[in-house]
């Protein structure tokens, strides 16, 4: 009887053993696979270059649902990205290894904060008809930190009715207008 | 219950509509600032130039006004800076990024120095600029390009198409950057604004003799602080300036790739009218913060 309770412990004592190292391996495993994606995520530009895309499009832009305010955060491999702001000593780290973005991205953390309460003064700034009189003055005017020479000009003022009241300096109020403007096109 | 269900569905319905509409992603992507003086209104926010796109000196003026900005020929140099940036910057670290770039017909992100063929020029997909700057802490790219809601088409969204015919896409002397076969868009947090139209983006160019004396000279005091010298020209993109102001025509969106290529444009006057807005608009956050310092001066 007592042979067969040795016998017993034995082949449970045994069975944990097993079932530890098992456990163990796995987190080996994913410990290995996080580090390989935290390096490919850094988009090194060598491995980037006419790269074959070999997934399938899907959420192309990372739209709001993927925003951390909306708090749809990647539980595995962003989420030391999302904790903390940087300490002092991450951003020492960062520093030194400049040149070797796939090493500090994990350090680079960055604070996420949360603009709901912002949107409340998203007042439109420029949704009030602006009243404006115009007066045609000749003027020199040298400027000391500007690339130019002084020139004389004939100028247009434009003064705001809405910033009237602040003025202070009415010979401040010049400014040129330019009707044939250069514009460039983003083709 | 069935009435609080109903409600209910109403309230998620409504609640999804606010999550698309163009001043709430506006709103996260650049919070509005009421208090920000004139050298604070690009803070958090960073601006890519392509170099044919700008005047001499650009950036020096961008960088008076609170902003990052970033002109080069070649994407790799402009994400090393912005990584850079970051790091050397916590107290003014970029969230946001501006492009202002061409978006060649919607075939490509595209710097260049010029339309030479021989000249340095670079492309980049949207999923490789995701993936580029997600390490660095960039959550919102702003495309200001043309026809950029192409640029999401899922057949070059990671990969771009060098051989697709469009005699814009001139040759990349400075390379193609793609996103890496282990890229995952749903793991991403970069969002990807582009404007509600798809069409060509215009850049103004105008002089700091435009803006009133006092404008010029709180720029100026913003910029020997920050030890930059101010240039004669500065260009400015309508979308920029349409953001700035909050405008309420200003259309916004993220999620939607178009297929279709337009060559709608604003016309010289509408340009011309949103150029002296925006020479207003300064004007009057001068003014604000000229009286706010009379106030606080009467208070001592």
């Amino acid at each position: 009887m007592k042979k067969l309770h040795t016998t017993a412990f034995i082949a449970i004592a045994v069975l944990c053993v097993a079932l530890w190292g098992c456990g163990t391996t796995k987190t080996t495993t994913e410990t290995t696979t996080e580090t390989t994606n935290s390096a490919a995520n850094s988009g090194m530009a060598s491995a980037n270059t006419q790269a074959v895309p070999t997934g399938g499009y899907s959420n192309a832009t990372g739209s709001l649902d993927a925003s951390p305010e909306i708090g749809a955060v990647d539980a595995g491999r962003h989420a030391q990205a999302v904790q903390t702001a940087p300490t002092d000593q991450q951003l020492t780290t960062s520093s030194v290894a400049i040149n070797n973005p796939s090493s500090t991205m994990n350090n680079r953390a960055t604070t996420t904060t949360t603009t709901t309460t912002q949107v409340a003064d998203n007042s439109l700034v420029q949704t009030q008809p602006i009243t404006t009189s115009t007066e045609t003055t000749t003027v020199t005017t040298p400027e000391p930190n500007i690339i130019e020479e002084p020139t004389t000009t004939t100028t247009t003022t434009t003064t705001d009715s809405s910033m009237t009241s602040s003025s202070t300096q009415q010979e401040d109020t010049t400014a040129t207008t330019n009707a044939g403007r250069e514009r460039l096109r983003k083709d | 219950m069935r009435r609080t269900l109903l409600l209910f569905a109403i309230l998620l319905a409504s609640s999804a509509h606010a999550f698309d509409r163009s001043d709430v992603l506006l709103a996260r992507a650049w919070p509005y600032d009421s208090t920000a003086g004139v050298s604070e209104i690009g803070e958090g926010v960073g601006v890519v130039f392509s170099p044919d796109l700008t005047v001499p000196g650009n950036c020096r003026f961008f960088e008076a006004l609170g902003f990052a900005c970033f002109e080069d020929a070649d994407w790799s140099r402009i994400l090393d800076r912005v990584h850079t940036w970051n790091i050397i910057h916590p107290g003014r670290r970029i969230k946001t990024l501006v492009l202002e770039t061409h978006g060649t017909n919607g075939n490509g992100l595209k710097v260049q120095k010029n339309k030479s063929a021989k000249a340095e020029r670079s492309y980049i997909s949207v999923a490789a600029l995701q993936e580029r700057l997600e390490p660095d802490g960039i959550r919102y790219v702003i495309l200001s390009a043309c026809n950029s809601g192409r640029l999401l088409r899922p057949a070059i969204y990671r990969s771009l198409d060098p051989n697709n015919g469009d005699k814009l896409f001139l040759p990349a002397t400075c390379g193609i950057i793609n996103a890496s076969p282990t890229f995952n868009a749903r793991r991403n947090r970069v969002t990807v604004i582009t404007p509600g139209e798809s069409h060509y983006e215009l850049t103004l160019v105008g002089r700091l003799k435009e803006l009133a004396p006092r404008t010029r000279r709180a720029i100026e005091t913003a910029a020997k602080s920050r030890n930059v010298k101010l240039p004669v020209k500065f260009a400015v993109s309508e979308m920029l300036i349409r953001m700035l102001l909050r405008d309420p025509r200003l259309e916004l969106r993220t999620g939607a790739s178009v297929d279709d290529f337009s060559k709608q444009i604003s016309t010289m006057n509408d340009s011309e009218k949103l150029f002296e807005i925006f020479a207003t608009y300064l004007d009057t956050l001068v003014e604000r913060d000229a009286a706010r310092a009379i106030e606080i001066a009467g208070t001592r």
